[in-house]
């Protein structure tokens, strides 16, 4: 066929699809626009590409697409003209075949008119081919999804690149193969999983799927790991740095298509140079709205330049977004973002005279002293000045920060140290304070030592009743360097009755974290082989005991009979006992999740005790607070000679109140496991702080009484471990428990996929 | 030395293995040696303890015998065993009993590998008696005036069930190893993997950045030696993306963002 047509076109120009154009002659007005298209695509493709395109053109037609379809290409053609190849046109065109042919052309129109929408003049079609080609192989595979998809495609192709389209379509399928109903609802985007996946397939332009990457990203390269928050606020599109937080935007209008993985990279470890280099915040002063973007500027290139010293690669990845050219305009925004491209990359060349010797001063200061923040506000007042006698106007409101993975530089600011006269400045101000009350809102609790806040917490603690007494326990004074005997009461509470109903579900919730506990757990109860020597029987030779039976036989001594070697996966021989922290502030929330403390580690020992209840090492729980040193409150989760499932009610009814006295639990809890015949006797308290108790002011005592706890556990061969809860409580745990033997949970959401993990990390080889 | 057999002299060092001090460790191991003060050295894995206890040997003009620990080793695996020959059974001694006879220093590298129950043939070594109980020769062997036991420990494990028993620990001295400083690692890897200096002041800021990880996401961060096989793939013509990506990234770590996070850091080092 294409060779038959390609020989008719070799005869001109106007011969190209003549026996096309002859049976068209019966239907006038596809006739007049067959001819007007071909002498559109001869101009731009020449006779050589007019045949095939004739002959694709042809096919569509005999494939009785109808006249609405093929002149709607026509249409598209029209504007893809100039920028589109022959190539890409015919491939336009077969993938318009198969759709019609598949999907007949009522649907086949319907589809084109998005696409259609989407185009602009002198487009390279690229991006139209291939999503046509997409749908034409869904076409092939179920054209019954099409009819549907035809309503909300304007929508897809919004929310989704072609590729990730693509691949949205071969998930509808997969989900349904057969079932053409629930297929239908997929491609109607009327399945919530369909919406989901959708999601997150545009995923790549939110930085959820980034951010544990590049929270170690900056930690390995800068020692400190950034707070995240992301934030939808109308007209907030810019990061910013707030306090210890960097907040993100949920959108950026004008992301670069792409480069999601490089473009939140830039963000974050540009970010990291501020945390890392600039010392202080800047004083506002006098300056105006133009002074503190520049200032702002500036710094952003000092940072930069000083962390890629260190780190040229980082140089690299921020260069590729400026991608701004040189040239003539002289509005803020252009000059601006080429003075910030002039700053990051030597090789750029412009020729205004600003930049210029804005460059020229920033070189000189940078060169003079790279550690001296000053020299940014000095040239940023000069250039700052410059722009004003060239009357070019800064209207802060609309100045956005390129390019635009840098923070908008209000948080370089200190407002506070701002001349009651600048009026100019009020609004950044205002929208500077807005984001600092952000910033406490987002702000995680504040797990810090006990502060006079703790009393009033307690009075709102239910009235007191008096348990019965499990114990009188030392406590150890580290001023006096002594013990003071029978110190402390520990009292036994029943535990609060609730339905377990919430916990359990929130237990299959977490079916991912315990599949992966499953994998753990098998390995566990496998453990590492050993070889048992000297068998009677075994499956091989213990060569050692053959050598000595050969030799007392030699000796004419009775050999041993015991030759042969057993490979055994041993039993584990670990016992467990777990101390839970119920204080008041596990009563705060965690996160964005509306869990509290306590039902996040709730839920995480729901799943350490199922886990533990499938390897079988005995497993007890106690959940510990204290009002005062004569009533530190214990309730017990799980005795160890108890099955798993009578605990989870208990677990549920768990809530927090009062202090905690932490080194009064350790002894209970040691006084508890000690008498467990197993080989290793494992002791681990999971705490959201430092120790405290309303009856004591001296900070350190109660964190030094627990770490005499804790030695004189271990004294008895118990394993003492520490899972410290956010970061007060890691600061607390390493001094309380050792840094080797305390696990930091920076996040408390993470804690349930992390409890159990860290438990067999501890106790598998 | 005339007390050698001529079995021991294979394990002479015969040229000077290259090592670099990091602090005073060289004179504090000759103190150690003089004395007959056995040796921990602790430190995380691949930072250049090994390599010290070579150069010291060669220093001391001491043979070295290395035994590399193991779960499935035996008591015998380091005392020795009687063997079956054609004329009836000998004897045989093991590394730890050749090095006890004849005056070797012992190295018994990742000790905690190997079972508790192993371990105790050292105890008696250990104390003032100095002497290896040969049970099944019914003979207590007592140490030559130069033997001289060193072990490696490394501490990063956080196993409660490996780690070694307070009293194997309390026998010996210990010295903390951890990987040089910058520079001096930057020396090391450029002179070992035979590389430009500023190749190997880059791959030694990847470990540094690594380094940063241990604990909370890593076990450990890059070891000297992992720089090294580096170093090497690069004087090989590898790139050093991937040269880096082989010896380093994917060693360290099976987790996705983490391997992301790595690969991000050489880059930004590169
Ligand atoms: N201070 C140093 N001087 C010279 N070379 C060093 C030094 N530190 C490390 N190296 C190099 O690092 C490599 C690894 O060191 P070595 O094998 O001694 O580590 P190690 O601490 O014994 O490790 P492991 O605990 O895994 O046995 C050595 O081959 C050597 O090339
Ligand atoms: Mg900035």
């Amino acid at each position: 066929m294409r060779a038959l047509a390609a020989s008719e076109g070799e005869a001109g120009p106007d011969d190209a699809g003549a026996a096309l154009e002859r049976l068209l002659r019966g239907r006038p007005a596809l006739h007049a626009g067959f001819l007007a298209a071909r002498a559109h695509v001869g101009r731009h493709l020449g006779a050589a590409g007019l045949a095939g395109w004739a002959e694709d053109v042809g096919a569509l037609y005999h494939a009785n697409a109808g006249p609405a379809v093929i002149e709607a290409l026509w249409d598209v053609e029209r504007r893809l003209l100039p920028g589109a190849g022959a190539a890409t046109l015919a491939e336009l065109w077969q993938a318009a075949r198969a759709l019609c042919r598949h999907a007949g052309s009522r649907t086949t129109l319907a589809l084109l008119a998005p696409l259609g929408a989407r185009l602009v003049y002198g487009d390279d079609g690229r991006e139209l081919a291939t999503r046509l080609a997409a749908l034409a192989g869904l076409a092939g595979r179920a054209p019954d999804a099409l009819a549907p998809l035809a309503g909300v495609l304007a929508r897809v192709m919004e929310a989704l690149p072609p590729e990730a389209m693509a691949q949205w379509f071969a998930d509808g399928l997969a989900r349904h193969p057969a079932d053409r109903r629930r297929r239908a609802a997929w491609f109607r985007l009327e399945d919530k999983l369909a919406l989901r996946r959708l999601d997150d397939l545009a995923g790549g332009l939110r930085f959820a799927p980034h951010e544990e990457r590049l929270k170690q990203l900056a930690q390995a390269l800068f020692g400190a790991e950034p707070e995240v928050r992301v934030l939808a606020e109308p007209g907030f599109v810019r990061p910013r740095l707030a306090g210890g937080l960097l907040l993100l935007p949920a959108r950026f209008p004008d992301l670069p298509a792409g480069d999601a993985a490089g473009f939140f990279e830039a963000v974050v470890t540009h970010a990291a140079c501020h945390r890392a280099f600039t010392r202080e915040c800047f004083a506002v002063g006098r300056m105006k709205p133009v002074q503190l973007a520049l200032v702002a500027l500036f710094e952003d290139a000092r940072v930069e330049r000083l962390a890629a010293r260190r780190y040229p690669g980082l140089g690299r990845l921020w260069r590729r977004f400026h991608t701004v050219e040189a040239s003539p305009a002289q509005t803020v925004g252009a000059l601006f973002a080429r003075l910030a491209r002039a700053l990051a990359d030597p090789a750029f060349h412009d020729g205004d005279g600003w930049i210029a010797k804005a460059r020229g001063l920033f070189e000189r200061g940078f060169a003079e002293d790279a550690e001296r923040q000053g020299f940014v506000t000095e040239i940023a007042r000069i250039v700052g000045h410059d722009l004003g006698q060239l009357r070019i106007p800064f209207d802060a409101k609309a100045y956005r920060v390129a390019p635009a993975y840098r923070d908008d530089g209000l948080g370089l600011f200190d407002w506070d140290e701002t001349d009651p006269a600048n009026d100019d400045v009020l609004e950044l101000m205002i929208e500077a304070a807005r984001l600092r009350q952000e910033e406490v809102d987002a702000a995680p609790p504040d797990p810090s030592p006990p502060e006079p806040a703790a009393g009033a917490r307690l009075r709102a603690a239910p009235p007191r009743e008096e348990g019965t007494v499990a114990g009188l326990y030392p406590e150890w004074d580290h001023r006096l360097r002594t013990e003071l005997a029978d110190h402390v009461t520990v009292r036994l509470y029943p535990p609060a009755a609730a339905g377990s109903t919430a916990l359990a579900a929130r237990l299959d919730a977490a079916g991912a974290v315990a599949a992966r506990l499953d994998a753990l757990m098998r390995r566990a109860r496998l453990d590492r082989p050993s070889r048992l020597r000297r068998q009677l029987e075994g499956e091989e030779i213990d060569l050692e005991a053959a050598q000595e039976a050969m030799l007392a036989r030699r000796l004419g001594e009775l050999p041993d009979p015991r030759i042969h070697a057993l490979k055994r996966r041993q039993g584990r021989d670990v016992s467990l006992l777990l101390l839970l922290d119920v204080s008041q502030s596990t009563a705060d929330p965690v996160g964005r999740s509306g869990e509290s403390v306590l039902s996040t580690a709730a839920l995480a020992v729901g799943l350490l005790g199922a886990a533990l209840d499938g390897v079988g090492d005995p497993f007890a729980a106690l959940a510990f607070a204290s009002n005062g040193r004569e009533d530190v409150r214990v309730t017990t989760v799980k005795r160890f000679a108890e099955r798993w499932d009578a605990a989870l009610p208990r677990l549920a009814g768990l809530a927090p109140a009062y202090s905690t006295r932490l080194g009064a639990a350790i002894r209970h809890g040691a006084a508890e496991l000690a008498p467990q015949p197993t080989h290793r006797r494992v002791l681990v308290v999971v705490t959201d702080g430092e120790p405290s108790d309303v009856d004591v002011e001296d900070g350190a005592y109660l964190a030094e009484d627990a770490r005499r706890a804790v030695a004189v556990a271990r004294g008895q061969g118990l394993d003492v471990f520490g899972v410290a809860l956010g970061p007060a409580a890691d600061r607390a745990c390493a001094d309380i428990f050792g840094r080797r033997n305390s696990f930091p949970v920076a996040r408390v959401e993470e804690l349930p996929a992390r409890l159990a993990a860290l438990y067999f990390q501890l106790t598998v080889r | 030395m005339d007390a050698d057999p001529p079995g021991l002299d294979t394990f002479l060092l015969a040229q000077e293995p290259f090592y670099t001090p990091v602090g005073n460790e060289v004179a504090l191991f000759e103190a150690a040696f003089q004395e007959k003060v056995p040796l921990m050295l602790k430190g995380p894995t691949g930072c250049g303890k090994t390599r010290f206890v070579e150069h010291m040997a060669w220093r001391l003009g001491r043979p070295l015998i290395t035994i590399a620990c193991h779960e499935d080793m035996t008591a015998a695996d380091l005392v020795g065993r009687y063997l079956l020959d054609a004329e009836g059974t000998v004897w045989r001694d093991g590394p730890l009993t050749q090095a006890v006879r004849f005056g070797a220093i012992c190295y018994l590298d990742e000790i905690v590998e190997a079972r508790q129950d192993t371990t105790v043939v050292i105890h008696p070594l250990t104390d003032e008696r100095r002497v290896l109980p040969l049970d099944k020769r019914n003979e207590a062997l007592i140490a030559h005036p130069d033997f001289f036991l060193v072990i490696s420990y490394n501490p990063g494990y956080q196993s409660a069930v490996k780690d070694l028993k307070e009293s194997t620990k309390q026998r010996f001295a210990a010295l903390d190893f951890t990987y040089a400083e910058a520079a001096r690692e930057a020396d090391i890897v450029a002179r070992e993997a035979g590389v430009a200096r500023e190749v190997a002041e880059k791959l030694v800021r990847i470990a540094a950045a690594s380094r940063n990880l241990g604990h909370r996401v890593l076990e450990e961060g890059a070891s000297t030696r992992t720089l090294i096989r580096a170093g090497k793939l690069i004087a090989r013509g590898i790139g050093a993306a991937e040269a880096c990506d082989m010896a380093i990234v994917a060693p360290l770590t099976d987790d996705a963002d983490t391997r992301g996070a790595l690969r991000s850091v050489v880059a930004a080092c590169l």
